[in-house]
C-alpha cells in the first residue's frame, strides 16, 4: 500500500524557533494518530500539509504532490482547523453551503449538502438557525468537522478534532471518523493525549520538540518511546564532566543537572549501544560514580514523561 | 426538523463527488459570506449612517440653491474625503479580518489558488460597497434635487461613474495596504497627504499619479461640479480626457490587485503574533 503523506527530512523553522526538526516518516492509508503535546510541531506539520506553510528544508508529497499553493491536492484534502474561531455572524448552514460553492459544489446540491453533513456530525437541528458566535466548543466542533467533509476528500486532516468535547461527543466523534475510514478516506487525526487516539488509529506518530519519537502501531510505540524515554540517573562527584562526555559521544537525546549539584539524569538515545558504552564513557570521564539508578514505566507514562 | 433526512443521506456521497471549482460558484459562496456577516443587527447603525447620516446633514443644514455649499458636501466631503476614507477601513481588513478572526485557514485550504480567492473577495466586498454607496450617493442626489441645486441632473451620471471607478480604486489600494501592514489606516492617511492631495496639486504630469486628480477630472465634465471646482485652489483639473482618467484609474485598480494578490499568494500564514489584535 503506497503512502498517503511522505516526508524526508523536513525542517521548518519560525526565525530562529525549530517548529520541525529534521522529520522523516511515512503515513499509510487509513486513520493515523498524530500525537504530542502542546507546541509539539503538530500544527506546524498539519499546517505545511495542507499547503499553509512551506517546509524550510526537505520535502513533503501528500496524495503523490507538492502541497504548497496547490489547488489541484486541495480539492482531495478536507482540514479542519485547531483553532475554534468560526465566523461568528454566520449561521453554520449560510458558512456550510458558501464553502460548498467555493469548493466548487453546484449551487443547487450545496444547500442539502450542508444540512446532510450537520446532520451526520450530529448537530441537533435546534441551533442550526443560531448565529456560530454563540455556539459552545463542542458545536464548534461538529461544524469544524462539517467543513473539512464538503467536497468529499481523500484524505482528511483534522487538528485536535475532540478538543473541548464531552467524552459522549469524543465517542460520537470517534465513531464518525471510524465510520469515514470505513467508506476508505484517509485520516490523519491529531490530539495531545495518547489515550484518546490509542483505542481509534491503529497508527500513530508521536511528536516532540518538533521531532519523530515513534511511529507505527501500539506496540511499535511503546517500543521506540521506552528508548526515548530511558533514563539514567547517575550520582557521582563531577556530573558536568560525565555529561559533557556522554553528550559527545553522541549517545544522549539530552540531559538534567538537578537541583541537588551530584545528580544527573542521561536520557538515552539508543540504550543498546549506550549500555555498550557506557563502562568506557564512565573512565573516559574519571568521576566517582556514587549511585546509578534506572526507570521503567507504563506506555502513557512512557508517554507523558518523554512529552513533558 | 427532527432527524436526519435519510433520503439526503444516500444521495449527499453521489452528490458530492469530485466538485470542481468555478470562479462563479466559488463568487457566489464568498458573496453570501460577505453579505450575510456583514447585513446584521450589529451593522445597522453603521450602515444607516453611511447611508443616511450626509444626505441628511445636507437637507439640514443647505439652503435652497446654495451650491457652493451642496458641492462642498458632495465633492469636497463626500467624493473626496469620506469615500476613500470608508474604502480605506473597509478594504483594509479584506485578509486581515480573517487572520485577526483565525479563520483564513477556512478558506486557503479551498481548491481555489490564493490569487483567486483575494481576487473574488476584493469583489465581493467592491460589490457590497457599491451598493451601499450607490444608494447613498442616490439619496445625495436626490436632496440636490429637493434643494434645487441647477446642474444636479446633468452631474449626476459623472458624480456616479467617479464613484464606481473611486470605490475600485481606492478599495484596491485599502486591500493591499491592509496586506503590507497592519498599521493600513496610518499607511493610508500618509498616502492621501502625499499622493492624492500634494502630488495631486503638482502642475505637470505627475499629478497623474493621483487619483483623486482623476475623479476631479471625471467630475469636471459637469459644468456645475467644474465652475464651483475652477473657484478652489485644491483643485487642479487638466486638460487630460475622460479616457485617459478612467483607463488610470482602472490602471491604478489592477496595480494594486496584482501587488496584494502576489503578497497573499506568497505569504504564509499561520498562528503568529500577526493574527492577534
Amino acid at each position: 500500500m503506497s503512502a498517503v503523506i511522505e516526508v524526508r527530512e523536513l525542517s521548518r523553522w519560525y526565525g530562529l524557533v525549530m517548529g520541525l526538526n529534521n522529520v522523516s516518516f511515512d503515513i499509510e492509508p487509513g486513520l493515523t494518530g498524530l500525537v504530542g503535546p502542546n507546541g509539539a510541531g503538530k500544527s506546524t506539520l498539519i499546517q505545511v500539509i495542507t499547503g499553509q506553510l512551506q517546509p524550510s528544508s526537505g520535502s513533503i508529497s501528500v496524495l503523490g504532490e507538492r502541497p504548497w499553493n496547490n489547488p489541484n491536492l486541495l480539492k482531495r484534502i478536507g482540514y479542519c482547523p485547531e483553532r475554534e474561531s468560526l465566523p461568528s455572524e454566520l449561521k453554520p448552514r449560510d458558512w456550510l453551503r458558501s464553502l460548498a460553492l467555493i469548493s466548487g459544489v453546484a449551487p443547487r446540491s450545496a444547500g442539502a449538502m450542508s444540512e446532510a453533513l450537520l446532520h451526520r456530525v450530529k448537530l441537533d437541528p435546534a441551533h442550526w438557525d443560531k448565529r456560530m458566535g454563540q455556539y459552545s466548543k463542542g458545536m464548534r466542533q461538529r461544524v469544524k468537522l462539517a467543513q473539512a467533509l464538503l467536497h468529499e476528500p481523500e484524505l482528511l486532516i483534522l487538528d485536535e478534532p475532540m478538543n473541548g468535547l464531552d467524552p459522549m461527543g469524543r465517542q460520537e466523534i470517534a465513531g464518525i471518523l471510524s465510520g469515514l475510514a470505513k467508506e476508505g478516506k484517509s485520516i490523519l487525526v491529531s490530539s495531545h493525549i495518547l489515550a484518546e487516539l490509542e483505542s481509534l488509529c491503529k497508527n500513530n506518530l508521536v511528536l516532540n520538540w518538533g521531532r519523530v519519537l515513534a511511529t507505527g502501531s501500539r506496540q511499535d510505540i511503546r517500543s521506540n518511546l521506552k528508548s526515548w524515554s530511558e533514563q539514567l540517573s547517575v550520582t557521582c562527584d563531577n556530573p558536568r564532566k560525565l555529561a559533557e562526555v556522554c553528550f559527545r559521544a553522541g549517545v544522549l537525546n539530552g540531559f538534567d543537572l538537578t537541583e541537588k549539584e551530584d545528580e544527573l539524569v542521561l536520557r538515552i538515545r539508543e540504550p543498546e549501544s549506550f549500555y555498550s558504552r557506557w563502562t568506557e564513557l564512565l573512565l573516559e570521564s574519571g568521576v566517582t560514580v556514587y549511585g546509578i539508578r534506572g526507570q521503567s514505566r507504563s506506555l502513557q507514562q512512557i508517554y507523558e514523561k518523554v512529552t513533558q | 426538523m427532527s432527524g436526519p433526512p435519510r433520503q439526503i443521506l444516500e444521495t449527499t456521497p453521489r452528490v458530492m463527488a469530485s466538485p470542481e471549482p468555478n470562479f462563479l460558484g466559488a463568487f457566489l459562496g464568498l458573496w453570501t459570506m460577505t453579505w450575510k456577516s456583514r447585513l446584521t443587527w450589529r451593522q445597522v447603525a453603521r450602515l444607516f449612517c453611511l447611508i443616511f447620516a450626509m444626505p441628511a446633514l445636507i437637507l439640514l443644514t443647505v439652503g435652497s440653491g446654495a451650491e457652493k455649499a451642496y458641492l462642498a458636501f458632495a465633492l469636497g466631503f463626500y467624493q473626496f474625503l469620506l469615500l476613500p476614507i470608508s474604502c480605506l477601513s473597509t478594504f483594509g481588513p479584506l485578509i486581515r479580518d480573517e487572520l485577526q478572526a483565525d479563520t483564513i485557514g477556512f478558506l486557503i485550504t479551498r481548491p481555489l489558488t490564493r490569487a483567486k480567492l483575494f481576487l473574488l473577495k476584493f469583489l465581493c466586498l467592491t460589490l457590497w460597497m457599491q451598493i451601499l454607496f450607490g444608494l447613498s450617493a442616490a439619496m445625495l442626489l436626490g436632496v440636490g434635487l429637493i434643494k434645487q441645486i441647477d446642474g444636479v441632473v446633468s452631474m449626476a451620471p459623472w458624480f456616479l461613474l467617479a464613484q464606481v471607478l473611486a470605490v475600485l480604486v481606492y478599495g484596491a489600494l485599502g486591500a493591499l495596504f491592509g496586506l503590507i501592514t497592519k498599521k493600513y489606516m496610518v499607511m493610508g492617511v500618509v498616502y492621501g497627504f502625499v499622493v492624492e492631495v500634494g502630488v495631486g496639486m503638482i502642475p505637470s504630469n505627475i499629478h497623474s499619479l493621483s487619483m483623486r486628480h482623476h475623479v476631479q477630472n471625471l467630475l469636471g465634465n459637469s459644468d456645475l461640479a467644474k465652475t464651483i471646482m475652477a473657484k478652489s485652489d485644491l483643485v487642479n483639473l487638466s486638460s487630460a480626457g475622460t479616457g485617459w482618467a478612467i483607463v488610470a484609474m482602472l490602471f491604478a485598480t489592477t496595480l494594486a490587485l496584482v501587488g496584494g494578490a502576489l503578497m497573499f499568494t506568497y505569504r504564509e500564514y499561520h498562528h503568529s503574533d500577526e493574527m492577534q489584535k
